[in-house]
C-alpha cells in the first residue's frame, strides 16, 4: 500500500497522461478488444456449469409434474401446478413467517451488537482493543458446524453449563431445562449461534469503516456542542452508510439462508416447528424419511426463494456496479 | 479586556482538566465494558477447549468445573485413533487446497478484466459474478447434484472442488479486483511503453504488487472451503470421500457417541485448528484485505 502512495507522490504528472502518450499506446490503456472477454472465460465456464445450467434445470423441474423417483426423465410438463401447490401449502407460509421473523431478529440484533462493539473499539485503550480483536478472530475462525455442536453442548439439558449457571443464580426452573422441546426456544439458541458467529465480521468491518472518518469532523462537532448522539447521527452515520448498506444486505442474505445452525442443532432431523424456508425446502427435496424426494415441489419453492432474495439484492448490486464502473 | 480574557482562561483551564479527568474515567468504564464483553464472547471457545481436555468423569458432572481440575488427552487420542477421521482430514486438505489454488487462478483473470478494462457487457459480467451470492445454495443443490452426476463427477472430490470454486468466485473476484484497481495504471502503461506485452505486464507488474491481496483472498477462500458443510453433505455421500465437517456432524449424531461431549469437543477443536492457525498468522493481512474489499471499493 505504501509503495502505491510513494509512486503517486513522486510522479504527479502521470495522473493526467498527455494525449500523445495515450495515442502512443494505441488506446490499449482501456479498450483491448477481445482480451477482457478471454480473461473472463474460465470464471464464466465454472459459473455456467455449477450455477447457470443447474438454475435452468431448476426452472424446468419446477414446471414438471412431481416425478418422485423418476426425477428428470419422462415427467410431463405441468406448468405452474407445483407453484400453486407451494402457494396453497400452509406449512410453506408458516415457514415464510418463521423465516422473516427469525432472520429479521438476527439481522437487527447482530448489526446492533456489531456496531456497538465497533464503536466501543474506538473508545477503549490499546491493550483492551487488542484483547477484543484476538477474541473476535478466534470466534470468527470457528466453523458453523463446530459452533453449533458447541452451543448444543452449552445448552445441553443434562450437563450443560447454561442450565447450571441459570440454576445457580436462582432461576431454579432452568436447572435441567430442555431448550429444544419448544421450537421457539430452540430457535433462540440458534439465534445465539448466528449472532455470536456474525459479530466478528460485522465488528471488524464496521470499525475499519469508523477508522476512516476524519477525526477533525468529530472534534468540530464536539466543539460546536453536539451531544454524542447528534455527533453519531450527523457525522458518523452518513460516513458509515454505504458500508452499512453492504453489511446489512450480506446479513440479510446469510440470515435468510441459514441452514447449518438449525439442521445440526436438531441433529439433522429438524421438527416442523423448526422449519425455515431453507430447512423446509431441503426436507421436501432430500429427506426421504419425511416422505420427501419431491424435487419439483422443492424446485418451485427454491425459485420463490430466489425471487424473494432478489428484492433485497437490487440495492446491493447497484452499489457494486457503481464501484465497478469507476475502475 | 485582558482581565476578562485571563479570567475566562483560568475558568477554562480547570474545566479542561476536569473534562480530561472525566474522559479518563470514561475510558476506564469503556475498558471494563470491553473486558467483560471479551470474556462473554470468548467463553464458548474456552468451554470448547476445557471440555476437550478434561477426563470424562469431570465432563459428565452435575456441577461443572470452571477451571481445569485434571488434564487428559484421551478425547483427542480417541478421535485420532479413528481411521475415518484421518481419512476425512486428508480429504478436507485435498479439497480445500485445490479449491484455493484453482479459484485464485481463475479469479485473478476475471478480476483483471474487471479492474483494468472497459468493455461492452461489463455491468452484466459484474451482475452475473456477484449475483451468485444471491442464489440460495439449498435451491441449487438438487439440480447441481444431478448435473455433476451426469458429467461423471457425482460423489467425487473433483466435483466438490468445482462446486466450491464457483461459490467462492464472487468473493475472490471482487476482492482481487479491488487489489488490482489499487495498483496505479501508470505502472502498466510504463511497462507497455518499455516493450512488455500485455501478459508480461500482468505477471511482471500486477501480480507481484497484488501478492498480499492474493494471500488474503486465498486465506478467506481456504476458510470458506474448509468450513463448508451443506454442499459436502449432499455431494459427497461415500464414506471414504467425506470431509471433516461431515465427520464432526455424524460424530455428534451417532448413538455410540451419545453423551461423549469430550470426544465431540476434541473433534471440534481439531476441525477448527487449521482455520484458527491461519487466522492468527494472517490477521493483519486479512483486516487490510477486508477493508480493501468493503470500504474503499
Amino acid at each position: 500500500m505504501s509503495a502505491v502512495d510513494i509512486i503517486e507522490i513522486d510522479d504527479p504528472p502521470s495522473r493526467n497522461p498527455a494525449p500523445t502518450r495515450r495515442r502512443l499506446l494505441g488506446g490499449a490503456g482501456r479498450e483491448a478488444g477481445a482480451l477482457p472477454y478471454l480473461l473472463l472465460i474460465p470464471t464464466g465456464l465454472v459459473l455456467a456449469a455449477v450455477i447457470g445450467y443447474p438454475l435452468v434445470q431448476l426452472v424446468i423441474m419446477s414446471l414438471e409434474k412431481d416425478g418422485s423417483s423418476s426425477k428428470f426423465t419422462g415427467t410431463p410438463f405441468v406448468g405452474f401446478a407445483e407453484y400453486q401447490k407451494v402457494l396453497s401449502d400452509s406449512v410453506f407460509w408458516s415457514s415464510v413467517e418463521r423465516t422473516v421473523i427469525f432472520a429479521g431478529a438476527n439481522v437487527i440484533l447482530s448489526l446492533l451488537f456489531g456496531l456497538g462493539l465497533a464503536l466501543l473499539m474506538g473508545r477503549v485503550s490499546k491493550s483492551v482493543k487488542l484483547i477484543l480483536t484476538v477474541v473476535l478472530m478466534f470466534v470468527w475462525s470457528v466453523p458453523t458446524t463446530v459452533s453449533t455442536e458447541l452451543f448444543r453442548w452449552l445448552f445441553d439439558a443434562q450437563y450443560g453449563v447454561v442450565d447450571y449457571v441459570l440454576g445457580k443464580v436462582g432461576l431454579g426452573s432452568y436447572a435441567q431445562h430442555d431448550w429444544f422441546a419448544d421450537p421457539n426456544q430452540g430457535l433462540q439458541v440458534a439465534s445465539f449461534i448466528i449472532i455470536w458467529g456474525a459479530i466478528p465480521f460485522l465488528t471488524v468491518t464496521l470499525s475499519a469503516g469508523l477508522a476512516q472518518i476524519p477525526k477533525e469532523l468529530l472534534e468540530a462537532a464536539k466543539v460546536d456542542g453536539a451531544s454524542a448522539w447528534q455527533a453519531f447521527r450527523n457525522v458518523t452515520y452518513p460516513f458509515l452508510k454505504p458500508l452499512l448498506v453492504i453489511v446489512t444486505t450480506l446479513s440479510v442474505i446469510w440470515d435468510t439462508g441459514v441452514f447449518n445452525q438449525i439442521y445440526i442443532l436438531r441433529q439433522t432431523h429438524p421438527e416442523p416447528g423448526y422449519y425455515t424456508l431453507g430447512i423446509y425446502s431441503y426436507v421436501k427435496a432430500f429427506a426421504t424419511i419425511y416422505g420427501g424426494d419431491n424435487y419439483s415441489y422443492g424446485a418451485a419453492m427454491a425459485i420463490i426463494m430466489v425471487l424473494l432474495m432478489g428484492v433485497f439484492m437490487v440495492g446491493y448490486i447497484r452499489q457494486l456496479l457503481r464501484i465497478g464502473q469507476e475502475g | 479586556m485582558s482581565a476578562v480574557a485571563s479570567a475566562s482562561a483560568s475558568a477554562a483551564r480547570p474545566r479542561a482538566r476536569r473534562s480530561s479527568a472525566k474522559r479518563r474515567r470514561n475510558t476506564i468504564g469503556w475498558n471494563i465494558l470491553g473486558l467483560v464483553l471479551s470474556v462473554l464472547i470468548a467463553f464458548p471457545v474456552y468451554w470448547l477447549l476445557l471440555t476437550s481436555i478434561e477426563p470424562t468423569r469431570y465432563v459428565q458432572s452435575a456441577s461443572p468445573n470452571f477451571l481445569p481440575k485434571a488434564f487428559s488427552l484421551s478425547s483427542y487420542t480417541e478421535v485420532f485413533d479413528d481411521p475415518v477421521f484421518r481419512q476425512d482430514l486428508v480429504n478436507s486438505l485435498i479439497i480445500t487446497a485445490s479449491t484455493v489454488l484453482f479459484s485464485l487462478l481463475v479469479g485473478f483473470f476475471a478480476a483483471l478484466a474487471l479492474a483494468r478494462f472497459r468493455f461492452r457487457g461489463k455491468s452484466l459480467a459484474i451482475i452475473i459474478v456477484m449475483g451468485v451470492q444471491m442464489v440460495p445454495l439449498i435451491a441449487l443443490l438438487f439440480p447441481l447434484n444431478d448435473v455433476l452426476a451426469k458429467a461423471g463427477l457425482g460423489d467425487t472430490q473433483l466435483g466438490a472442488i468445482i462446486a466450491y470454486v464457483a461459490f467462492t468466485a464472487p468473493f475472490t473476484v471482487w476482492t482481487l479486483r479491488t487489489f488490482i484497481a489499487n495498483v496505479p495504471r501508470e505502472l502498466d502503461e510504463a511497462a507497455l511503453v518499455d516493450g512488455c506485452t500485455r501478459f508480461q505486464t500482468f505477471y511482471k507488474v500486477i501480480l507481484p504488487l497484488t501478492l498480499p491481496g492474493l494471500v488474503a483472498t486465498g486465506v478467506f477462500g481456504w476458510i470458506q472451503a474448509w468450513n463448508e458443510f451443506l454442499m459436502a453433505n449432499i455431494l459427497l455421500t461415500d464414506n471414504s470421500k467425506q470431509t471433516v465437517q461431515l465427520y464432526l456432524v455424524s460424530f455428534g449424531n451417532s448413538p455410540t457417541h451419545g453423551a461423549d461431549w469430550g470426544g465431540l469437543m476434541a473433534a471440534s477443536t481439531l476441525v477448527s485448528l487449521p482455520v484458527i492457525i491461519l487466522f492468527l498468522i494472517f490477521q493483519r493481512w486479512m483486516a487490510s484485505g477486508l477493508t480493501a474489499g468493503a470500504v474503499k471499493g
